[in-house]
């Protein structure tokens, strides 16, 4: 690459760029402009919502005798100044139901739900904003010095419902305290301490920079990262399918610049824009929260920490985020032909950003080293740090390696995409290729990526609700009828409806006889090497919660003792062993075989597969032995290797954990001492017996060799050799 | 016709073939310009034609057989081919928020010029084009008389020996159409070779020393004007074409362009 050239395209590209009123508008004057708006906007707003809220008379429908120590309490309140009052007024409604004569020791008592259906309409037509319920033993039980319970029935979602219950619950609270000073004064002998033996103080000793912080790095981050790729967006559709639009892709591409010099030059472009306007938005969020904060009286919520050092880090932070974004959306955008269409191509791909922006909010959720991996996630998280805590270099450190990691690998597949003489002058083979659901291709019908990804999306949701529903009803039967009858019926139905040609899709040849036999090898190590190393690594990233191992082995009827073995091989084993085959290693690979290269196949299919087993515990596991299965289907170009590798994985997996399991008896009973010899990890230990785990490793190594020692001689992409090209 | 020798041969092509997926866009092509000649590619639509001006431009990688621009092959030197060219086609804009003068310095540098030369190179055409008016506005506010001078002024910034030239004056008025026909006749008095397609057969006519026909991916016929029209035995070189390539085809045979139709070799 000649740096002289690259800089020449970089600098004609932002002259352009800044030229553009619209990216200026969106880079500057937009952040510039909705800050302060909507800031200064909103705290007004909740300033006089909240004002209006405590100006409010609070209405307290009461169901029972109204005790009359609680209307003095409430006499008492309204002679304090109208800002310490909690004006609140008691109401008898006309139709009140009848009160439970005696109330239990909590709110669930089944007399209550008499009065709730009443109490629900009470709220809906704003007669009241409370409901006490006071029971008609109450005021008897007072007296002789008993317990007696009151309830507040209120609707969360209402806001001045939610209100009118705090104010309520103080003045319960000073009803009881008047209740027990009263009764004190019958017992001389007894102190107050008697009765309170504890006074419960709690402070929020958080700083008040941490406290905003707090609140700010929960939203700040979302709008920042939303503006960097806004700010992506515009230039990386401009450059790519813009100049293919206006005709001016094909002039550049007559001058003597190197495909690697215009993409560098363009990149750092969209890269030099995004960056300016995530600044932009920085300095006028800053700028807008000061504003606010000094209109505060005293130690103010919003007062946060976003000082220049702050500001200085995020900006740090955001330079690779914004490096991946820029590659990401020009690899995406340079596949359309105009403007339009690279607004829809780049649709999903927001919305796929803005799934770990919004994970980033969710409570619990925080920088560990797993999350430090995930793109997006980890820089919003670490703003959110910055803003709190004080910055930790360890975790800083690792979120700038992952995103520049992420980033380099965006920008190599830019390269590649750039380089694809079609795309970059926008003839066939774009994404509108891809994107085509009729499945013909040189007069055979074929499964196309479409069509392998409307299928996985579509079970994928089947399984989620039927699937769920059936095993609902019965989880063993509704495991099969799951497999069977929601995945496999509707693959053969959907191949036969679109006329695919049923062999090629599902791939019914028979392997040749290494084929199988690297598929039994692997089938009956799989379980030790594979469950082994899943286990460890899922331990690593991600650790299964006890409860949710818990459930996995009662859903599998692992511990049991009353499931026949055949009954459960049947359904755990020889069922998604054909079903699932059909369905992932069948219709889905069949579209994406064609269009993708065999590793890119393999991973993609594996991840699907991964996805499919809808737990965020169980995709790792699942996606790495889909590797295998998948491997193996695809070079012997025969889905009954993958069945007979699946069957025999998931069926040793199954009688090994249960038979373990079953053996070991309830958790309350010490360890068998002398475990089976076969197992490469004592059951429920994390000790690898290395002896008889190597001789598992090697056989799985054998299986593998032989795999590939027999299929070597198929062409890589044989898929499409088999398809005669048209002639013009 | 300027005396030719062997060695002046400046855009060369062997066995060309370009295949995608699914078509055969252009199927063995043979064929040279020399310096001071224009040779015209005619053809239907989709016949190839600028499948193969793209293969010279380096822009698209022959499937099989050879491309060479000044004897630097199209695809492995591809940058010291482009060097050597200058390439103008209807779809070839310009950028609309640069001034002409902003766009021949942007595309000298991209030639790797030094600055100097750009800028007495970028005067002298833009005083020889007439566009001194101009030259300093944003290309957008142009009209496209003067957005065409601003792209051929583009094309020959960097003084290439080569010129190739898709379909220049599609959609361009007669003025204008007629003034891109004036600048290749120039550049051919100034020694450069050009290639050049079109399906307007009176432009063919006017400019071309010689003809290559192309159809359906294949060449159908070589020669001089009178050649072609003396083998078909045709008044008109439309009328040679439309036999050459034996079908109805769709081609624009109208002389509503008198001031070039009636000019012959």
């Amino acid at each position: 690459m000649r740096w002289r050239i690259a800089l020449t395209i970089f600098r004609k590209e932002l002259l352009e760029t800044v030229r553009d009123r619209r990216t200026l508008v969106v880079m500057l004057i937009l952040p510039a402009v909705l800050y302060p708006l909507l800031l200064i906007g909103f705290t007004q707003v909740a300033s006089h919502q909240v004002s209006q809220l405590y100006a409010m008379e609070g209405l307290v429908a009461v169901v029972g005798e109204i005790p009359e120590t609680l209307t003095e309490v409430l006499a008492v309140d309204a002679e304090k100044p109208a800002a310490d009052q909690l004006n609140l007024k008691l109401l008898q409604l006309e139709q009140s139901p009848q009160a439970p004569e005696t109330l239990g020791h909590d709110a669930e008592d089944p007399e209550i739900d008499a009065v709730t259906d009443w109490a629900h309409d009470v709220l809906k037509n704003a007669q009241a904003h409370v409901i006490l319920v006071i029971a008609g033993d109450s005021e008897e039980r007072l007296e002789r010095e008993d317990t007696s319970s009151i309830v507040i029935l209120y609707d969360n979602t209402i806001d001045e419902s939610r209100a009118v219950n705090d104010r309520l619950f103080t003045l319960l609270q000073s009803y009881r305290k008047t209740v027990v000073l009263e009764r004190l004064a019958k017992h001389p002998d007894l102190s107050e301490g008697f009765f309170f033996p504890l006074r419960i103080f709690d402070e929020n000793i958080a700083p008040s920079y941490k406290r905003g912080g707090y609140l700010a790095g929960r939203v700040l981050p979302m709008i920042l990262i939303m503006m960097v790729l806004l700010g992506a967006f515009y230039p990386a559709v401009d450059l790519t399918a813009g100049e293919k639009e206006r005709g001016t892709m094909q002039t550049l591409l007559t001058a003597p610049a190197q495909p690697l010099e215009i993409v560098f030059g363009k990149f750092m472009t969209v890269f030099c824009v995004s960056m300016a306007s995530a600044m932009a938005n920085l300095v006028s969020m800053a700028a807008a929260f000061a504003w606010v904060a000094r209109d505060l009286p005293g130690e103010s919520e919003i007062a946060f920490r976003i000082d220049a050092g702050t500001i200085g880090m995020v900006f740090l932070q955001l330079i690779p985020i914004a490096l991946l974004f820029a590659a990401l959306m020009m690899a995406v955008a340079v596949f359309a032909r105009s403007y339009k269409e690279a607004q829809n191509y780049l649709t999903p791909v927001y919305m796929l950003i803005i799934i770990p922006v919004t994970m980033g909010a969710l409570p619990g959720v925080k920088l560990v080293g797993f999350t430090a991996g995930v793109p997006v996630l980890n820089i919003v998280l670490l703003m959110r740090d910055l803003m709190t805590e004080p910055p930790r270099p360890e975790m800083m450190t690792l979120v700038l390696i992952a995103n520049v990691g992420y980033s380099v690998l965006a920008l190599v597949v830019a390269v590649r995409i750039f380089t694809t003489e079609q795309i970059l002058l926008g003839g066939n083979g774009g994404l509108g290729d891809i994107f085509r659901m009729r499945p013909t291709l040189g007069g055979v019908r074929r499964a196309t990526p479409m069509l392998s990804i409307s299928v996985f999306c579509i079970a994928l949701v089947v399984l989620l609700y039927l699937g769920t529903m059936v095993q609902e009803v019965n989880l063993i039967w509704g495991m099969v009828v799951t497999q069977w009858g929601l995945l496999l019926a509707p693959a053969l139905v959907l191949a036969m409806a679109l006329k695919l040609d049923v062999r090629e899709t599902f791939m019914l040849r028979m392997p040749s006889m290494w084929g199988w036999v690297a598929a039994i090898i692997l089938g009956l190590t799989s379980w030790a090497v594979l469950g082994t190393f899943t286990s460890w690594l899922q331990n690593l990233v991600l650790p299964a919660p006890a409860a949710f191992e818990q459930m996995m082995e009662k859903a599998l009827g692992l511990t049991d003792a009353d499931y026949p073995d055949p009954l459960l091989l049947l359904v755990f084993s020889l069922s998604p062993g054909i079903c699932e085959e059909f369905l992932f290693r069948g219709l889905i690979m069949a579209g994406l075989r064609p269009v993708l290269k065999r590793w890119s196949t393999i991973l993609l299919v594996s991840l699907m597969f991964g996805i499919f087993h809808i737990s965020i515990y169980r995709i790792l596991p699942a996606m790495i032995v889909g590797i295998v299965v998948t491997l193996v289907a695809y070079q012997t170009r025969s889905i009954w290797t993958g069945v007979l590798l699946h069957v025999i994985n998931n069926a040793t997996l199954l009688m090994v954990s249960r038979h373990s399991m079953l053996k070991q008896g309830p958790a309350d009973v010490p360890q068998v001492d002398n475990p089976s010899f076969f197992l490469p990890v004592p059951w429920q230990g994390t000790e690898v017996r290395w002896p008889v785990m190597s001789i598992y490793i090697v056989l799985f190594a054998a299986g593998l060799i032989v795999l590939m020692m027999s299929t070597r001689d198929q062409p890589e992409d044989l898929d499409i050799a088999a398809v005669p090209a048209e002639s013009p | 016709m300027t005396e030719t020798k062997e060695s002046d041969i400046l855009l060369e092509a062997v066995g060309l073939r370009k295949e995608y997926p699914r078509v055969v866009a252009l199927d063995h092509l043979d064929l040279a310009v020399r310096a001071g000649e224009v040779v015209g590619l005619l053809g239907p639509n989709g016949a190839g034609k600028t499948t193969a001006l793209r293969m010279f431009a380096s822009i698209l990688t022959p499937t099989s057989g050879r491309a060479a621009v000044c004897g630097f092959d199209t695809s492995t030197d591809a940058l010291k081919a482009k060097q050597q060219l200058g390439f103008l086609s209807g779809d070839t804009a310009l950028y609309k928020r640069m001034s002409p003068r902003e766009t021949l310095r942007y595309f000298g540098r991209l030639h790797d010029m030094e600055d100097v030369l750009i800028e007495s190179r970028s005067a002298a055409l833009i005083e020889r084009l007439d566009m001194g008016d101009f030259a300093d506005r944003y290309c957008e506010t142009l009209s496209t008389g003067q957005q065409q001078k601003a792209n051929i002024a583009r094309t020959l910034v960097h003084d290439p020996p080569v010129l190739i030239l898709d379909e220049p004056t599609v959609s361009l008025d007669i003025v204008t159409g007629s003034f891109i026909l004036e600048a290749i006749r120039r550049a051919r008095a100034e020694g450069k070779a050009v290639l050049f397609s079109t399906h307007i057969m009176s432009e063919a006519e006017y400019l071309c020393d010689r003809i290559v026909v192309i159809h359906k991916g294949r060449v159908c016929a070589a020669g001089t004007c009178d050649e072609l029209r003396a083998r078909t035995g045709a008044v008109s070189l439309a009328e040679a074409f439309l036999q050459l390539v034996g079908e109805t085809v769709d081609i624009d045979t109208s002389s509503d362009n008198p001031e070039i139709s009636c000019v012959g070799e």
